[in-house]
């Protein structure tokens, strides 16, 4: 700035600098800590899911996380269907997000474990993560309440283990980048406390919708038969041209088990990878392993229903709302499928004991 | 780019780096037009050409003006100024509403006439731009000020950032003499501008922008609320309209600051006024006095028959609600206000005040502006007639509407901030802040960034003022 007759000294600019940022961060530490839980701050489609879990607490032992695939492909109904009486009955609800990542997928899960209660029958308690949401939220997401409410240090940890040797450096920057930006926010309590003062209510129309019929959490979509001309050529033409990539699995993915398992109320939890279809599959997909072993020693299963070579049924227009997102027949369809490869490995590896027993 | 984002934010943190490095006026000067066309090419390039040519073309009018004494030439330049300013801003903004009023008075005499099929583009602050420009020629053919000599000089007055998109209005009379001469500014310049900043991002993001969805809740669904949720809407749209507008002219105000430049002060509590002139005369302080010297003044202003004086109000009144926007609950409601002014002037008339009616009659004034302001902002909110008439009956209680409520607190926000400006006022509040010494200013103004930041909404609004 130029010379004027009050003109401050470099030193004195750095001092109120400081005392300036000084205050900033004592004012945000305060309010942080007046806030407290921030997940249930009000965050579009996250808050629904939230009091749905709240609802269904008592009923439920246990649940489905992941993206849009799961929130709109996942039915409930069908997956217990099929456990129905085995050792591995389950009463599911599905807490999965349109435009989900992992780091919402990990604080759903931990909200799911501090509210997991013990089934008064024989259910087991599983926890259903879906092995290949992104990892951060999208971009335009960053200045938004679903991603700046959760994003604390040991989310920006997670993620920052979601990356391995094979990925590029500006991919690894983009991700840390992203969750730092975000906590960032996040300890700047940005838009926090005006959600506290007037948040706005919950969308009642989705939750009806999403409840009636015993849906449990299932946004069902209906066949679009102008999707389904589009995908009937689609398929006609990339059928059997089928190629298998390797696998993309970071120390995140282990780690995520283990932290999990340590926050659980109960010793016998059970964790479950997988990962859902899509129609782009049929030109590649990834050629995952049956289970992984956490470093704790969790053995996880995962169970991999984007195979157009294992489930060929799957990749029929009929099933698609469009190229990523099942139908309500497609997502009973998949969700039985889902439920019988979990009961097969249960019959090889042995069944998950009762929950809190 | 939008005062209230961060891509505004490093933007202007540059600006201020290199123009404040930069020793010689000139080249400050040459670095101020090129940032704000830069900054107006933000919205739309095309358009930042559009602005660059009507520059140009009004100071070769003020020019061509100037160099004359005979009337003659002199009127045919003005006229020519006025012609292609309103024909673009009739052209960009009024196109359709003038066609579709045509068609729709075409189908109540039974003609059938098409609406032609073109989608305009409005370009951003377009009225303010044109307005300004206009008072340029009109002055210089006045001989109010002489014509600015540089063309540098000139674009850069008509392109201003802080205040191009959506004012306060500046005149060349005021802000031409401040380019001349190396600005400096002092630390108490800088602090009043980081305050007065402050507040504007206040009330545009953590007051208005808050309110605002139950202010939508309510007006896009009037038959299901109750009649006192519906007042309390009106209350709120009525905070949310001067939060929303004053903030930005806050901002304004205190980025210009911040170059050394002085902008006209546009809002002065408009809502303690005492009458309807009164409030005209606190709100939108810019526009009402371009309208007075420019629509009125030209008119003839006061004249000697009453009737010839109002009729001038009422033109003027409906001139400025079609400034607004162009729709007839627009021109409707400026033609209320000068409704209201009329009555008013009739009823001192008749009523002249006493000293004895002092202090009830001032604030049974007050009372009756306030409510008449929010009533109005009615049809400035309202989409639709239908929609502006019913929650009119529910303001006035002649309706008592559906089911639906609003959180009861929300009703206390209108006189919360009311009494919160009042109090501001009496005691001082901005001289006070700004008085403090760099330490404790610097302690005050990081403890407020953090509650305003913990307070913005869940998802910031366009400022409702970009629209005209």
């Amino acid at each position: 700035m130029p010379a004027s007759e009050k003109e401050p000294s470099w030193r004195e600019i750095i001092a109120a600098v400081s005392l300036f940022i000084l205050c900033f961060l004592l004012v945000a530490s305060l309010l942080h800590i007046a806030i407290r839980n921030p997940l249930y701050l009000h965050a579009d489609m996250r808050s629904e899911k939230l009091v749905i879990l709240k609802r269904l607490k008592t009923q439920i032992s246990s649940a489905v996380f992941g993206s849009s695939h799961i929130h709109n492909g996942f039915d409930p109904r069908a997956f217990d269907s099929v456990l129905d009486g085995s050792p591995a009955q389950t009463r599911t609800v599905n807490l999965a997000i349109l435009g989900g990542s992992q780091s919402e997928q990990r604080s759903m899960a931990l909200e799911f474990l501090r509210n997991l209660q013990a089934p008064p029958d024989k259910s087991a308690c599983l926890v259903m993560l879906e092995l290949n949401a992104g990892a951060n939220f999208q971009t335009g997401h960053l200045v938004h309440p679903r991603s700046i409410n959760i994003y604390d240090w040991s989310t920006v940890r997670f993620i920052s283990r979601l990356k391995n040797t094979d990925m590029g450096f500006a991919q690894q920057a983009g991700r840390i980048g992203f969750a730092l930006i975000a906590a960032t926010l996040h300890y700047a309590n940005v838009g926090m406390l005006s959600d506290k003062i007037i948040a706005p209510p919950v969308d009642a129309a989705m939750m009806e919708h999403d409840m009636e019929h015993d849906r449990r959490g299932l946004d069902a979509l209906d066949y679009d038969p102008e999707n389904g001309a589009e995908e009937n050529k689609m398929i006609a033409q990339e059928r059997g041209q089928l190629e298998l990539k390797a696998p993309e699995l970071y120390p995140g993915n282990y780690e995520l088990i283990d932290e999990l398992a340590a926050s659980s109320p109960f010793s016998n939890v059970s964790f479950v990878y997988f990962v859902y279809p899509k129609l782009t599959d049929i030109s590649g997909t990834f050629n995952y392993p049956d289970e992984i072993v956490t470093p704790r020693g969790h053995t996880v299963p995962i169970i991999d229903l984007a195979r157009p070579d294992r489930f060929p049924s799957f990749y029929q227009a009929k099933f698609w709302h469009d190229e990523a997102h099942l139908d309500e027949q497609g997502a009973a369809q998949v969700s039985v499928v889902f439920a019988q490869q979990l009961k097969a490995w249960y019959t090889t590896h042995g069944a998950p004991q009762r929950c809190g027993g | 780019m939008l005062f209230v984002e961060s891509q505004f934010f490093l933007f202007f943190a540059i600006v201020l780096t290199i123009y404040w490095s930069l020793r010689s006026n000139n080249l400050r000067k040459w670095f101020i037009l090129f940032a704000s066309y830069y900054f107006y090419g933000c919205w739309d390039w095309r358009f930042a050409g559009m602005l660059f040519v009507l520059s140009t073309a009004d100071w070769l009018f003020a020019r061509q003006i100037s160099r004359t004494e005979r009337q003659r030439p002199r009127k045919v330049y003005v006229f020519a100024s006025l012609a292609m300013n309103l024909t673009v801003l009739g052209f960009f903004k009024y196109f359709h509403f003038f066609v579709g009023s045509a068609v729709s008075l075409a189908g109540a005499m039974h003609l059938h006439l098409d609406e032609p099929t073109i989608r305009i583009i409005l370009p951003v602050g377009i009225s303010f731009f044109t307005f300004q420009s206009l008072s340029y020629t009109i002055d210089v053919y006045r001989h109010e000020i002489p014509p600015v000599a540089s063309l540098r000089d000139y674009l850069m007055f008509s392109s201003f950032f802080p205040q191009l998109v959506a004012g306060p209005i500046v005149r060349p009379k005021y802000f031409v003499p401040q380019m001349a001469g190396t600005k400096t500014l002092s630390l108490d310049d800088v602090k009043g501008a980081m305050y007065l900043f402050l507040l504007g991002y206040i009330k545009k993001l953590c007051i208005a922008d808050n309110i605002s969805p139950f202010v939508d809740q309510v007006f896009n669904h009037p038959a299901a609320y109750t009649g006192f949720a519906s007042i309390t809407a009106v209350w709120l749209y009525t905070i949310q309209i001067f939060c929303d507008f004053s903030g930005y002219s806050d901002m304004a105000i205190a980025v210009a600051a911040l170059l050394g430049y002085k902008l006209v002060l546009n809002f002065d509590a408009p809502y303690l006024a005492t009458s309807i002139q009164d409030f005209w005369r606190r709100w939108h302080i810019s526009l009402s006095s371009w309208i007075r010297d420019y629509i009125y003044i030209s008119l003839g202003g006061r004249m000697k028959f009453r009737l010839l004086t109002y009729r001038n109000l009422m033109l003027t009144m409906l001139a400025g609600g079609l400034w607004h926007g162009a729709a007839w609950n627009f021109v409707i409601w400026g033609g209320a206000h000068g409704a209201a002014q009329f009555l008013h002037q009739e009823f001192k008339l008749h009523f002249p005040p006493r000293p004895s009616q002092e202090p009830w009659r001032k604030l049974a004034s007050w009372f009756l502006t306030l409510n008449f302001v929010c009533l109005t902002w009615i049809l400035f909110r309202s989409d639709t007639f239908s929609t502006a008439w019913l929650m009119i009956k529910r303001y006035l209680l002649i309706d008592h509407g559906g089911t639906q409520t609003l959180p009861l607190w929300l009703a206390a926000a209108g006189p919360v901030l009311l009494l919160q400006q009042l109090m501001m006022r009496r005691s001082n509040f901005g001289p006070w802040i700004c008085n403090l010494s760099l330490p404790r200013f610097a302690m005050v103004y990081g403890a407020t960034w953090a509650l305003a930041v913990s307070l913005l909404p869940l998802g910031y609004r366009p400022f409702i003022y970009f629209q005209f």
